[in-house]
């Protein structure tokens, strides 16, 4: 994967080697035309001034007297005319025997617009010097053909050497073509930097983003120190960034707590077989109601966590919806229970109509009123009343109800997470703190609502259940 | 050695507590922090085993307690949160050794012997006295090159005369480290004890006598009166 700086700087100096090789080319061939057209005109009119003395057969005076070079041919300066006959008519001194093909002439006026009174075009010299010509044309259109423009007119070609204008237009082009690798270097660093410089924020975000790991989980982008660009990015990296750490600290403090839970029956469990294989006059029935009080503490753990995985992966075959009547359901569970209530002198209060019946699954339902009332029992003050209640109709279905006085309302929200326990020594070895988790997913799977209240004033605590209703 | 034991889990604090009497240690032990905390203050340890989460008072907040007392006794914390933060905090808190579970019962016993050691002059397991040499860990006893076989009890108390040697070691002192809230200082069962390792370290009275009674004040191991 490229970087996006390389990717940026190499688009922008393609698209800038491009423009200044438009820029250049522009730039010498208008040069170049500047430069021929000036040299063209003077020897158009040479050729035009040449064209009228022949005319008037005053050429051999003129021309020692004006333009000596065409006696010598220096610089390449010749003149040659054509008679109707396509022959040499007139030709410079300078030539000598040597004499310029009327084809080339009529090449190069054949390429050209038929119209035009000149044409200018390249030729060699009899020494092989390089010469521009131009030549006056003795034809013009007319009613689509070519006609000789008068009886006397002559077709006249005058030479010059372009020998320093080759190397004058060389010169440019060199010229151009440095300023141009050198503008197109210095650019590239331009944009090398300028790049550079408005990535920069990007490249800090990106090392920050690079160093976090689970350990600084904590770090967050500082928004208002970003571009306009990067800031939606760095407040989606943000949210991302504080859901992945409350993850991490809800699954940290789940494996803590499950580690917590689970290791201290393996202690006394691996306790007990060292002691034993140690000292085996201490076998007792006493230890062996220990080991299995352990070993049932841990079955009742896993199981748990079993279960709840089961229904959070959807594994688990949900059972069929029946007819249950409630309180015959509510009553086993406060049996099962009614030992415990006894020892802490629990009053029972419910006031559960007996026709209340309804469809749901039976055996989720039973898990949650087992799991409630529990609680109930187990956490309630002593010498206190549990009371359960069917408030409003079907909705919710159950109330249950108890005194708590030692309870921080602000737990509310922790009751329902997996190992969280009132009693933060974590000594009942009866709870593990899996109960409203698992009220919670049997509601869930039910589709019902759980809803736990604390009432301050009275240190009552409330626990809700019932089908989910439109405001829930 | 007397050791206090403070752990909420029922099953795990009866089965260690019995392994640490198994091994020689005097063993008070409490479910939780305030019964702990109330132990501390009303007898000598030697170590203390402290779990961290106990109900009432919690493991920290009691060695903290501790710590304020100006009472050095070792302090093991034991508990289930092994996290590398927890340790940190527990050793920073003031613990001289953590442990979690689960542990080895053996580690677990040689840990509480080594830091036991710490309060006396000789941190060695093999202490010397004369021809006597007894080493702590192998729990074994030689007198002029011969083995003596001692009860874990007489072990451990002759362990003491063997530390504090030369200095007299009073029968509270003994009482209290070897003796589990037993509140009989008058009971003779000192003295059959110090009997009993007489006899076993005198090799049947073939070599001089090596522990001494000092009358009204208690016992002194040495090799010559």
């Amino acid at each position: 994967m490229k970087s996006i700086e390389s990717h940026i700087v190499r688009r922008l100096l393609f698209g800038q080697g491009i423009l200044w090789t438009i820029a250049a080319f522009s730039v010498w061939y208008s040069q170049r035309e500047r430069l021929y057209s000036e040299f063209d005109n003077n020897q158009k009119f040479v050729s035009a001034a040449l064209r009228f003395h022949i005319r008037n057969s005053t050429l051999e005076g003129e021309v020692r007297n004006r333009w000596p070079r065409f006696l010598t041919g220096d610089e390449g300066w010749h003149f040659q005319s054509w008679d109707e006959e396509q022959n040499v008519q007139v030709k410079s001194e300078g030539l000598g025997e040597a004499e310029f093909s009327y084809a080339d002439f009529e090449r190069a006026w054949s390429n050209k617009d038929k119209t035009a009174e000149y044409v200018k075009f390249n030729l060699k010299g009899p020494d092989g010097e390089p010469l521009r010509g131009v030549a006056t044309v003795a034809r013009s259109f007319r009613n689509g053909q070519f006609r000789r423009s008068s009886s006397r007119a002559r077709d006249v070609l005058v030479t010059r050497s372009r020998r320093e204008l080759d190397a004058n237009l060389l010169w440019l082009a060199v010229f151009v073509f440095g300023t141009g690798v050198g503008a197109s270097l210095a650019t590239a660093k331009l944009v090398k930097h300028a790049v550079r410089q408005g990535l920069f924020s990007l490249r800090q975000m990106s090392e920050k983003a690079q160093a976090i790991d689970v350990s600084n989980l904590d770090v967050r982008f500082e928004e208002s120190d970003l571009p306009i660009e990067l800031q939606p990015i760095s407040r989606r990296l943000n949210d991302l960034l504080r859901r992945i750490e409350s993850g991490f600290i809800r699954e940290r403090r789940f494996s803590s707590d499950l580690a917590h839970e689970i290791r201290t029956p393996i202690t006394g469990l691996k306790s007990a077989a060292e002691l034993l294989l140690k000292w085996p006059e201490e076998t007792t029935l006493e230890r062996h109601e220990q080991i299995l009080e352990m070993a049932n503490q841990m079955e009742g753990i896993i199981e748990s966590l079993l279960m709840l995985a089961s229904w959070e992966s959807g594994t688990s075959p949900g059972s069929r919806n029946e007819r249950i009547e409630v309180g015959e359901v509510v009553k086993q569970c406060w049996e099962n229970e009614s030992a415990l209530a006894a020892k802490r002198n629990l009053e029972y209060s419910c006031s559960l109509s007996d026709s209340l019946e309804i469809d749901a699954d039976s055996n989720l339902f039973r898990l949650i009123v087992a799991n409630l009332i529990s609680n109930a029992v187990s956490y309630a003050d002593e010498n206190s009343v549990v009371r359960v209640a069917n408030t409003d109709g079907l909705h919710p279905v159950l109330t249950i109800s108890n005194s708590i006085r030692q309870f921080d309302e602000s737990e509310i929200a922790n009751l329902t997470k997996r190992f969280w326990r009132a009693d933060k020594s974590r000594s009942d070895s009866i709870h593990c703190g899996l109960g409203l988790s698992i009220v919670e997913a049997c509601a869930t799977r039910m589709g019902w609502n759980l809803k736990i209240d604390y009432e301050t004033n009275d240190s009552v605590l409330t626990v809700s259940i019932g089908p989910v209703q439109a405001g829930d | 050695m007397r050791v206090l034991y403070v752990e909420d889990a029922f099953p795990l604090r009866d089965t260690v507590a019995l392994a640490l009497r198994k091994s020689g240690f005097a063993v008070d032990a409490a479910e939780d922090g305030s019964e702990g905390l109330f132990l501390f203050e009303n007898y000598q340890y030697d170590v203390a085993v402290l779990d961290v989460m106990l109900p009432k008072f919690d493991g920290l907040a009691l060695m903290k307690e501790i710590r304020r007392a100006e009472r050095y006794t070792p302090v093991l914390l034991l508990t289930a949160k092994g996290e590398l933060e927890d340790r940190v905090a527990g050793l920073d808190s003031g613990a001289d050794d953590y442990m979690v579970k689960p542990f080895a019962l053996d580690e677990l016993i040689s840990r509480i012997r080594a830091l036991s050691r710490r309060g006396f002059k000789n941190p060695s397991s093999v202490l010397r006295v004369s021809d006597l040499e007894v080493d702590t860990s192998a729990k074994t006893v030689r007198r002029a090159g011969v083995a003596v076989k001692l009860s874990a009890h007489e072990l451990a108390v002759l362990e003491i005369l063997m530390r504090k040697a030369g200095t007299v070691v009073s029968r509270s002192v003994i009482d209290q480290h070897f003796y589990e809230n037993s509140g009989l200082p008058m009971s003779n069962v000192i003295d059959v004890v110090i009997c009993s390792i007489r006899k076993k370290i005198s090799l049947n009275r073939s070599k001089p006598e090596m522990i001494h009674t000092r009358r009204g004040l208690g016992y002194v191991l040495q090799a010559e009166q």
